[in-house]
């Protein structure tokens, strides 16, 4: 099994102008969805990362910098994620494609396999 | 305690070009900084994606249609991420603005993104 990471992209206000009902049923969509991969053990992780204070961190002169964005000015945003695991990459495109995340027109999800930073080392932490 | 994602900005392939040793260098001061926060109970997960393998999957007429990208052609790439645990926005900033990441290259940023906690929601919709 690999582990895959699943980006879900969107336009920056997508579920301002949502009624609240509406809201509710799409949230209950990715609920059940996640459930569902979590009873068959696919599902590893996932949140909703909130619209407001996103904060920025670059370098400047040497220093790191803080700064609001822009954020509501971005063509496309990232709204949350999933890590799942799949047996190889056909069965990731097929979970990913089945994500409630594409109830709309303008989101999209990026598919990224997972370097396994946490495995790399098990062995070493095992060892010593 | 909040939790945070940094997500980890960067321009696409670019650490293809570094030498192996240099390479080595650069993920142990990841791993290093990394298990800094652990040790502190201030980290609660966190990979680096592969520079390969990307899937884009979006919505074409009413279905999901999957592509390669284009991923080299963009000017801007996730190339991991962090879920960090802070007590306010200064303090997750402050873990930001330590992270190795931004020191190592002057095109890295980092996307400081609160998350909101799908436990929580779920136990929000249930009490309503």
């Amino acid at each position: 099994m690999a582990q895959y990471m699943l980006l879900l992209h969107q336009l920056p206000a997508t579920n301002a102008q949502l009624p609240p009902g509406t809201m509710t049923e799409v949230v209950q969509r990715y609920y059940e969805w996640a459930e569902a991969m979590r009873q068959k053990g696919k599902l590893v992780g996932g949140e909703k990362l909130a619209v407001g204070r996103v904060r920025h961190i670059r370098m400047r002169d040497g220093k790191p910098l803080s700064s609001d964005g822009p954020y509501a000015e971005a063509k496309d945003v990232v709204g949350g994620y999933f890590v799942i695991e799949a047996k190889d990459d056909a069965e990731a495109d097929a979970i990913a494609r089945d994500c409630p995340h594409l109830w709309n027109a303008t989101n999209w999800v990026e598919l990224r396999p997972i370097d396994l930073m946490t495995a790399a080392e098990a062995p070493k932490r095992a060892a010593g | 305690m909040a939790q945070y994602m940094l997500i980890l900005h960067q321009v696409p392939n670019q650490n293809l070009d570094l030498p192996r040793e240099k390479m080595l260098e650069v993920t142990k001061r990841y791993m290093v900084w990394a298990d800094g926060l652990r040790a502190k109970g201030q980290i609660a997960g966190g990979e680096r994606l592969s520079d390969g393998g990307v899937r884009l999957v979006k919505v074409k007429d009413g279905k999901p249609v999957v592509s390669d990208g284009p991923y080299a052609e963009l000017k801007d790439v996730v190339g991991g991420y962090f879920v960090i645990e802070a007590k306010d926005q200064a303090e997750a900033e402050a873990i930001a603005k330590d992270c190795p990441h931004v020191a190592i290259a002057a095109a890295n940023w980092i996307e400081i993104r609160p998350i909101v906690s799908m436990a929580e929601m779920r136990a929000q919709a249930a009490a309503s």
